[in-house]
């Protein structure tokens, strides 16, 4: 009996002197909870601009606490010296594990981020799947904004682009996603392009990064050929007009049935065939009036080549301004074709290659109304 | 020590011995060698584990209620049974102590940033020695209980990988479509089922364990579809270009997958990690009780509980001589590779003997 109660004594009593968890524990009031990263290139130093959360316990109530954030900024050589001088700052070790948004200036965006990807790509508390986002103004300036409609910067600019993107308006880039397409090399990707305005936060739209480096901007509206190629499950509004009635408007919900993207190779040249095919619902008429099968079909018609001229005006821009695939159509003709991507220099060929789009559209509904509606009166 | 066990339990720990560690970094060593067509070189694997698999499972139920041990005295005598003896213990005694310190390693890279490794492999240790003096029906009992958890567990969350990856990062599904490709002797394929060898120190009976080949056939096989799920939905998250740079590919493909509805779970890589740990202690359990059950066959006279105690407190020492991590990988790979002994050529030459002697 007592031989068991000594083992059972030696089991309890061991792992509790080397519990693992003794070295890394830690109270959450005493860390440095970081919930936004800035980072930017200042007169050749790299800066970290910081929102920090403070949890303090309130008197009399030991459990429940209040949520106190402040900011901070510091500044080093490098992203190690950087980290000493804001360590130096602190009361409590930083923790990055709640870290909601990292956002890139505008000199350092331009300058490339790939290292800063890498950073948190290893650092063991960040997030793999955090936001990062362009600003246009420098990181610093962007964080000190004091927002009303928001905890903090960090927590309004990581909601509203949840917001956008989930309502298909707006990518939602994780750093995981990110880093995939910077090993693969031949292709740039896109981040959200974010600014201030009226003394708060404002989503500006896509800021195309070709080899980790800020390359251009995409004003949010003329944002939608993109959104129709990369959005997960975009929902578009679009209006449209019939030839003989300019004044009376179709506003139309657009959400895409199916997206193909294929790929030829045909006289040494790669070919990508984009397929489109959208089902609209009428949302409303700008003035009720009957519509007849044929002016389903102009409509149809008038929406299929309004998004095919979003995407083939972006995909040529990417082609002659930007000269990079933001579209990762390398992916694709490297699928069909691996023995011939492995032969060519892809981000060579981009700019040259064809891009057939092809856009099919369906009104799948009218939104319960009867445009044929018989009057008696 | 022998004592029998039944057909699942026989099943359930040939998958807690296999599925272990290795599961971390399968996915980059498949795709180093296959890229995307790894799901072909993981069938190529599995056919082969399967043949061996059979093989051994031969052996041990040809010679009713015997372990490796007394039928190789009876097959090729002595000395040669001891030289056998003496590569399975050195083989086992080298996987399950790097296994416990490579595992402990990963835990303080990951996710206890400030805690010694050696304070994580004392636990493992100490955890390990108290399943070894259950003998193997405990550790059985263990595998099947943990077995189920982890394999539900793993699909689980492989499921839910696989619905945040991307359709286009596993193509071309054939990868380049090179024939020689899938010709030559798969290593990087075979390795991740080191663990077979547990058959020839599981006693077999001719009565109870009828249906044994079914079992252990069907749970290599069910372990290769496993591989294969788990492999195809890393690369559909991480891409074939990124996925090769990363040892722990599972835990960095884990890390990449944000599961909103799940909640508390949004982050499966607390749920991974737990499952994980418990199958590395399956393997390192099951393989410590082969070293223990092995020595103890040349070491008759020593007490068993005592021999495991002492091999516990050689192998926590051996385990923390090397001092970085590469050079634990590397005596982990060593050992990987002098494993390949056990699983293939000894059952190899007892099984020609056996059949020369039978003809005879």
């Amino acid at each position: 009996m007592l031989r068991n109660y000594s083992k059972i004594l030696i089991i309890l009593v061991i792992p509790s002197l080397i519990l693992t968890g003794c070295w890394d524990y830690n109270d959450i009031d005493k860390r440095s909870i970081v919930i936004t990263v800035g980072v930017d290139r200042i007169k050749g130093n790299v800066e970290f601009a910081t929102e920090v959360a403070r949890l303090v316990p309130e008197a009399g109530e030991a459990k429940a606490s209040k949520q106190d954030i402040y900011k901070d900024l510091s500044y080093g050589k490098t992203f190690e010296f950087a980290r000493v001088d804001y360590d130096s700052r602190r009361p409590f070790p930083t923790f990055l594990s709640a870290t909601r948004v990292v956002v890139f200036g505008p000199n350092y965006a331009k300058e490339g981020v790939e290292p800063y990807m890498n950073r948190i790509n290893k650092m063991y508390d960040y997030r793999k799947t955090l936001l990062t986002v362009v600003s246009r103004e420098p990181a610093s300036e962007l964080i000190q904004t004091k927002v009303k409609k928001s905890l903090s910067v960090g927590f309004l600019i990581e909601d509203m682009m949840t917001f956008l993107s989930e309502k298909g308006t707006a990518l939602y880039p994780k750093v995981g996603e990110i880093l995939s397409d910077i090993s693969l090399g031949d292709v740039g990707y896109i981040l959200p392009y974010i600014g201030k305005s009226q003394e708060s936060i404002k989503y500006l739209g896509l800021a195309i990064m070709k080899e980790s480096k800020l390359i251009d901007t995409v004003d949010v509206k003329n944002s939608e050929g993109i959104l129709y190629l990369l959005a997960e499950d975009p929902v578009f509004t679009e209006i449209v007009t019939l030839e003989n009635d300019k004044e009376n408007k179709y506003s139309f919900r657009i959400k895409i049935g199916d997206r193909k993207i294929k790929s030829e190779y045909k006289e040494g040249k790669p070919i990508i065939n984009v397929d489109l095919e959208l089902k609209n619902q009428l949302q409303y008429q700008y003035y009720v009036e009957p519509i007849n099968d044929k002016e389903k079909k102009l409509l149809e018609k008038k929406i299929s080549n309004i998004v095919k001229k979003y995407i083939t005006d972006i995909i040529k821009r990417s082609q002659k301004e930007f000269e990079c695939d933001i579209f990762s159509f390398a992916k694709y003709f490297r699928a069909d074709f691996p023995k011939v991507y492995k032969k060519i220099d892809w981000s060579k060929e981009y700019p040259e290659i064809k891009v057939n789009v092809n856009v099919k559209s369906k009104i799948i509904n009218m939104n319960l109304s009867d445009p044929s509606a018989k009057q008696k009166y | 020590m022998n004592q029998s066990i039944t057909n699942r339990q026989i099943a359930f720990i040939l998958f807690g011995e296999i599925v272990g560690y290795g599961i971390l970094g399968l996915p980059k060593g498949i795709a180093e060698e296959y890229g995307t067509g790894a799901w072909i070189g993981i069938i190529i694997g599995t056919i082969i584990a399967i043949i061996f698999t059979y093989i051994i499972t031969y052996l041990g139920y040809e010679n009713h209620g015997k372990t490796l041990y007394e039928y190789s005295e009876e097959l090729v005598g002595k000395t040669i049974t001891y030289i056998f003896v003496i590569f399975y213990i050195v083989y086992l005694f080298m996987f399950f102590t790097y296994a416990i310190r490579i595992a402990s390693e990963v835990i303080r890279l990951t996710i206890l940033i400030n805690t010694p490794s050696i304070a994580l492999s004392i636990i493992f240790y100490i955890v390990t020695y108290y399943a070894l003096v259950k003998g193997l029906r405990g550790i059985a009992r263990l595998c099947e209980f943990y077995g189920v958890l982890i394999i539900v567990g793993y699909i689980f969350i492989f499921f839910l990988i696989s619905t945040r990856g991307n359709i286009i990062n596993i193509r071309p599904i054939f990868g380049t479509g090179e024939i020689k490709q899938y010709l030559k002797f798969p290593l990087a394929t075979i390795l991740p089922f080191l663990g077979i060898e547990i058959l020839t120190f599981i006693p077999f009976n001719k009565k109870k364990n009828k249906n044994v080949y079914k079992y252990t056939t069907l749970m290599i096989a069910f372990i290769g579809l496993l591989y294969i799920i788990e492999v195809q939905a890393c690369i559909s998250v991480m891409g074939i270009d990124d996925i090769v740079h990363y040892w722990d590919a599972l835990i960095a493909t884990v890390r990449r997958v944000d599961i909103v509805w799940l909640e508390f779970l949004e982050r499966l890589d607390g749920l991974f990690l737990s499952l994980w740990i418990m199958s590395i202690f399956c393997t390192v359990t099951i393989m410590g009780y082969g070293t223990v059950f092995f020595t103890n066959k040349i070491f008759k006279k020593i007490n068993y509980n005592f021999l495991a105690f002492i091999i516990m407190l050689i192998s926590l020492i051996v385990s923390q001589l090397p001092k970085t991590f590469d050079q634990i990988q590397y005596l982990l790979d060593l050992s990987s590779y002098l494993g390949l002994i056990p699983i293939i050529i000894i059952p190899l030459i007892l099984l020609i003997v056996m059949k020369v002697k039978k003809n005879n």
